[in-house]
């Protein structure tokens, strides 16, 4: 399990630094590709996820990418043996599978305010209605690009670039450290 | 003069005096009181000076319409300007400054051009550019920017803290008066998600002023138990949050003043909401309009309602003798409050011709004399109001009777505020009955479905009796339920009333009087803050300004910081009469957001210091920093230009990185070039297409340069391509093309070539990318040990996976300055501990880390090109004689028909060339970009002909001289040939001779060691 390192004395959400020990593989192939799909899903053990949502196995996470794409994010130490696995799958229906572990660091913001601290920041409607539990979004957070999901409430892992991770560390702490609007409290 | 009465006053606490300072004067107010409220309490009538006649100017209105009393708020960095006294709530020490006035409030020397205003009429302004020319630069321009203009901008950064916050609801309520709540509570109880914003710290609208009931209790009861009923269903309710902008789509802007009025408070001053509304109901409300009269700018005169809020609200009388002039019945309430208030109401002057109603009634009970078919001849006094003349309504103004008095309530009736609902497309009807323009519910702005986005509710609605309101909203309510498909709840709607059985409807009375004179009309004002009266809007229709948009230009009508909240119905009444139109044909200006004035810093939100503009950071930025980076921006990454040591400057870092690196070895970060993976069965097709050279062809472990081209043949990017396996490339990008490429390719991907079973992918940050360069790179990677590296088993533009030391990576034997080169791509998180490695193993060999300047001089004295110095999205592969990259067996790439058009294919275009320079004494380059011309020779027009330009140019350490690469005209068939350059570093032509673009090592001997 990532060990969270605090970052900031937060008063409206705790923002912490996941630890860079998670695997992430994207998938490239028609997901709807009805072959191709149930090759993935077998060989992942669990079902694949429908639009804005990731599902789990226990230990590797799949999420809804885009319509021709699926993040796989695991235990580092199972990359290299997932990465094979998909490679015996064959090119024919598979585009490409990539390790792209290294290319996004990931923050958790947990906390009853964490809703209102990501909602300064992204567009997402963020109402627990919308976003729960198994939820994935792609959205922005600030002006730059980002990923957020709900591994369990009412925890927001925000993923984005290694090159910004910088900026949304700040950005997060910033809004973290001045009062909740108190708008999505309670879901 | 305005005082505070010795009881009443709903929303102050007596027992709470607050103090505060105006224009330096120690005063003092109630906890409650905004600071108009405070000021009119301390008999402060004259408040600013207007724009262009600095007029004095008092307070008119009690919301955020008042044109007048903007004051500069705060000290210090937090002193903001035109800052609204209606809307700023009054705290402890706050100190505020009248505006627009010198050298004081009270004399104030810029008001002689009140004495002159005959001859600034409307649009003299563009009258004084036309002539004499000479008279704008040096008379009106000068004269005009002392006068003009408000408050002072800010000089000092803003300390606040700002933020944004995105919420969505099914339901926006604007406004959180009856028609607001009473919608809300209908949409909440039948589960929408709500959120109702309130402008004002308190709920519940003008109901309180007002004197309404509902259910037979005060209408402040059903407003708390409202309240609280919502906040317990769960709906979102803001005070202090004034809604902006109505966009498309639902998108509704709004600004929450968290701590305007507590400043310093930790946390954000204020919250730009950014709400998506699947629903937005329009309940804000109608604004009073004045009558106009002459003199009805003097201090002293307000509107009849704020007469009655400041009363009812803060114990606050506008004057001890208020005379009432009115086209409508409301104003008479302000009249009874007034007396029950035991305020002295000397006359209501009523512009009808009949006054018999209920309130006329118990008007006349409180022995309030009331003049029917009357108005005002003049309001009369010079700093304030003396006392008004009485005049038949009809006619020219003949004086019947003087009525002192030392205040004037106006009131000709009512404009919903149809702002939001205009904003996002909805249209307006004229109703002539109740005198105003209200939204038409079959033209609202439409959402996205093609149904309405908005809906307009009670006052806003041109609703504007009491008993309406509530069945009014939930209309509203229960049609936006309905166009949501959710079933509305069933609820008993609230009974309001009034207190009184009827009101008789408001009548037009335009001017008053009704047939003013060509004097009275230059007396009678229209827009208080832009000093435009009747005369200038005549003047305007006179001049063809018949458009109302025009006339409003013209005259500024409606364009100062209230944005005409008060003027603009009365001003297109007014060029209507003038134009012999009616009022709908004449219609509205367009109304645009935002409402009401917002802070900069509101709309930046986060957006301040350090959060001002993400900065991209390779793996092994940190480093950088601690190593002396003297940082360049590209693109959105920090690179540094060199490193900086002890006693360096810029200059010698670069000499010093370029020779280090050629006589031994030199590090670069290379990770912020693009790294896009091009996969799949037919990635092979996409690369030929996208590359003006063959790519389908390159072997599994090979590299090749390749250039790609837009439609119209431009080179826009270059790059070294990987064949990883039969169906999977990798691209390198330069740095600032690695979005804009990714983002190229998809769209070729999915616009054109949908079908091709390819895809792209941006694989940048997954790698950090190390360049090892010069005669010592392979004997210092060879230290760390891992894979062979040797020039027999690993030659020049090929590719291996393995190891250097414990790091697995992937090598690329690639060179961009002229050396032995080997690029390393290890996994982002390994780059930081790789760089460092190689570091500590290259201190035996000299090797130094270089920057991006080390690295330009290096490629120029290779002839390199360097995207973005020799191209300009104006020059082709040929024209830098990359012939040798076109592919002239393909059927077909980006570019490929643009590049044989003739234009592109004349011999005689800008080609790159080398240029032999003299050695100058400062060891310095030429400088960039200029212009390379024949001496003595001329073109057409008789001019220098200039015949090419530098592209690049550096001092080249290596060779002790600068060099330059530049474009020019048939350049390759010139070589050496002598041309000049003017060098206005050096004060003379300096002559260049035209030389192979290449300076150092062209045979290759050294990268393919």
């Amino acid at each position: 399990m990532p060990d969270p390192v605090s970052v900031g004395g937060a008063k409206a959400a705790h923002i912490s630094r996941a630890r860079e020990d998670c695997g992430m593989i994207a998938l490239r192939f028609d997901l709807l590709d009805e072959e191709a799909a149930g090759a993935v899903s077998k060989l992942l053990g669990a079902e694949l996820p429908e639009r804005g949502r990731f599902e789990s196995n226990g230990e590797a996470m799949i999420a809804w990418m885009a319509p021709d794409e699926l993040l796989v994010i695991l235990p580092f130490p199972d990359l290299e043996e997932c990465l094979a696995s998909i490679a015996k799958l064959g090119r024919e229906a598979l585009l490409s599978a990539t390790d792209v572990s290294d290319m996004r660091i990931v923050f958790e913001v947990s906390g009853p305010c964490s809703r209102d601290v990501v909602a300064k920041g992204s567009p997402l409607d963020l109402s627990s209605g919308a976003f729960g539990p198994g939820s994935f979004r792609r959205t922005r957070l600030g002006q730059v690009a980002a990923m957020a999901w709900m591994p369990e409430e009412p925890t927001i892992c925000i993923a984005c670039r290694r090159s910004e991770a910088d900026y949304v560390e700040k950005f997060l702490e910033v809004g973290a450290s001045s009062a909740a609007p108190g708008f999505y409290v309670g879901g | 003069m305005s005082r505070r009465l010795s009881d009443g006053g709903r929303l102050i606490d007596r027992n709470k005096p607050i103090r505060f300072t105006f224009d330096g004067k120690r005063l003092s107010g109630f906890q409650g009181d905004t600071l108009a409220s405070a000021l009119l309490a301390n008999g402060e009538t004259v408040v600013g000076r207007s724009f262009k006649f600095h007029r004095p100017r008092g307070i008119v209105a009690s919301g955020p319409e008042e044109p007048n009393a903007l004051v500069g708020l705060g000290q210090g960095p937090r002193r903001e300007p035109n800052q609204v006294a209606t809307m700023s709530e009054l705290f402890d020490g706050l100190v505020a400054e009248s505006q627009n006035r010198w050298p004081s409030l009270k004399f104030d020397a810029g008001a002689l051009s009140d004495r002159f205003s005959r001859f600034l009429p409307a649009g003299f302004y563009y009258k004084t550019f036309i002539s004499p020319r000479i008279a704008w630069r040096v008379l009106f321009e000068p004269a005009i920017r002392r006068m003009a203009g408000l408050g002072k901008p800010p000089e000092l950064p803003d300390p606040d803290q700002y933020e944004h916050f995105h919420a969505h609801v099914d339901i926006l309520v604007v406004g959180g008066g009856i028609a607001g709540l009473a919608a809300a509570r209908l949409a909440a109880a039948s589960g929408a998600r709500v959120l109702v914003l309130e402008q004002k710290p308190v709920w519940g609208g003008r109901s309180a002023a007002d004197g309404v009931t509902i259910g037979g209790a005060p209408a402040t009861e059903w407003v708390r138990s409202t309240v609280n009923e919502l906040e317990a269903s769960g709906a979102a309710l803001r005070l202090r949050t004034t809604a902006l902008g109505a966009y498309s789509h639902g998108y509704v802007l709004a600004c929450e003043r968290l701590a305007d009025h507590k400043p310093g408070e930790s946390g954000a001053r204020q919250r730009l909401w950014r709400i998506r509304a699947s629903k937005v109901i329009v309940a804000a409300g109608a604004i009073e309009r004045p009558l106009v009269c002459p003199g009805n700018d003097l201090p002293g005169v307000m509107l009849a309602s704020a007469v009655r809020d400041y009363l009812s609200e803060f114990g606050v009388s506008a004057g001890d003798r208020i005379a009432i002039v009115a086209n409508n019945d409301d104003a008479y309430r302000t009249g009874l409050a007034l007396a029950d208030s035991g305020v002295d109401v000397p006359a209501i002057l009523d512009t009808r011709p009949s006054a018999a109603g209920e309130l006329q009634a118990l008007a006349r009970e409180k022995g309030i004399r009331v003049l029917e078919s009357s108005g005002v001849a003049e309001i009369l006094g010079a700093r304030r109001v003396r006392g008004i003349a009485v005049c038949p309504i009809d006619g020219r103004g003949a004086k019947s009777e003087r009525i002192s008095c030392d205040a004037v309530a106006l009131s000709g009736g009512w404009s919903p505020a149809v702002h939001l609902w205009s904003h996002a497309g909805g249209k307006l009807l004229w109703d002539e009955r109740s005198v105003l323009f209200r939204p038409d519910t079959n033209r609202p702005p439409p959402g996205d479905d093609g149904k309405a986005m908005a809906y307009s509710a009670g006052a806003a609605n041109g609703v504007l009796l009491c008993r309406d309101i509530a069945s009014d909203a939930e209309k509203a309510a229960t049609a936006a339920l309905q166009d949501l498909g959710i079933e509305p709840a069933r609820m008993e709607c609230p009974r309001v009333e009034s207190g009184v059985g009827g009101e008789a409807a408001t009548e037009s009375a335009w001017l008053v009087p009704g047939s003013m004179t060509r004097a009275d009309r230059s007396r009678a004002w229209l827009d208080f803050q832009n000093d435009v009266k009747v005369s200038d809007i005549d003047l305007a229709a006179l001049e063809g300004y018949e458009s109302v948009e025009h006339a409003k230009r013209y005259t500024t009508l409606g364009m100062a910081t209230d944005q005409g909240k008060l003027s603009n119905v009365n001003g297109l009444a007014v060029l209507a009469a003038d134009l012999g139109a009616e009022i709908p044909e004449v219609g509205t200006t367009t109304f645009r957001p935002p409402y009401v004035p917002v802070a900069m810093g509101a709309i930046a939100g986060e957006a301040a210091g350090e959060l001002f503009k993400p900065v991209r950071k390779t793996p092994m930025h940190d480093w950088h920093e601690r190593n002396g980076a003297n940082w360049e921006p590209v693109g959105d990454w920090r690179r540094p230009y060199c490193y900086l040591r002890a006693g360096e400057g810029v200059k010698d870092a670069v000499n010093r990185e370029v020779l280090r690196t050629r006589r031994g070895a030199g590090l670069l970060d290379a990770s912020t070039l693009g790294k896009l993976l091009v996969a799949g069965p037919d990635a092979g097709r996409f690369m030929d297409m996208l590359y003006t050279s063959v790519m389908s062809s390159l072997p599994v472990g090979r590299c090749k340069y390749g250039l790609m081209c837009n439609e119209n043949g431009f080179l826009m990017d270059d790059g070294v391509v990987a064949r990883i396996d039969d169906t999977t490339f990798l691209c390198h990008t330069t740095t600032g093309g690695a979005d804009r490429i990714h983002a190229w390719m998809e769209e070729w991907l999915q616009t054109e070539w949908w079908d091709w079973r390819a895809h792209v992918y941006n694989l940048t940050e997954q790698y950090a990318q190390i360049g090892v360069a010069g005669p010592s790179a392979r004997s210092l990677l060879e230290k760390l040990g891992g894979m062979d590296l040797s020039a027999e088993s690993f030659p020049f533009m090929h590719w291996r996976d393995g190891n250097i030391g414990k790091f697995k990576v992937r090598a690329y034997r690639i060179s961009f300055s002229g050396e032995l080169s080997f690029e390393l791509a290890v996994r982002a998180g390994d780059g930081l501990e790789l760089w460092t490695a190689l570091i500590e193993a290259g201190e035996e060999f000299g090797a130094v880390a270089y920057g991006t300047e080390c690295l330009h001089v290096m490629r120029a004295e290779k002839g390199f090109i360097m995207i973005g110095d020799e191209t300009d999205g104006t020059v082709t592969p040929r024209d830098l004689g990359l012939n040798w990259a076109i592919s002239k067996t393909k059927g077909d790439f980006i570019g490929k028909r643009a590049l044989e058009r003739p234009y592109l294919t004349r011999s005689d275009r800008w080609r790159l060339v080398g240029l032999e320079l003299p050695r100058f004494k400062s060891k310095d380059a030429l400088e960039d970009g200029i212009y390379l011309f024949e001496k003595g020779a001329v073109n057409a027009h008789g001019h220098t002909k200039m015949i090419g330009r530098v592209t690049s140019t550096y001092y080249s350490p290596t060779l002790e001289r600068p060099i330059a690469l530049a474009l020019v005209e048939s350049g390759p068939e010139r070589l050496g040939e002598i041309v000049c350059v003017n060098s206005k570093d050096r004060g003379k032509d300096i002559a260049a001779k035209i030389v192979k673009p290449v300076f150092l090592d062209e045979e290759g001997r050294r990268q393919n060691a």
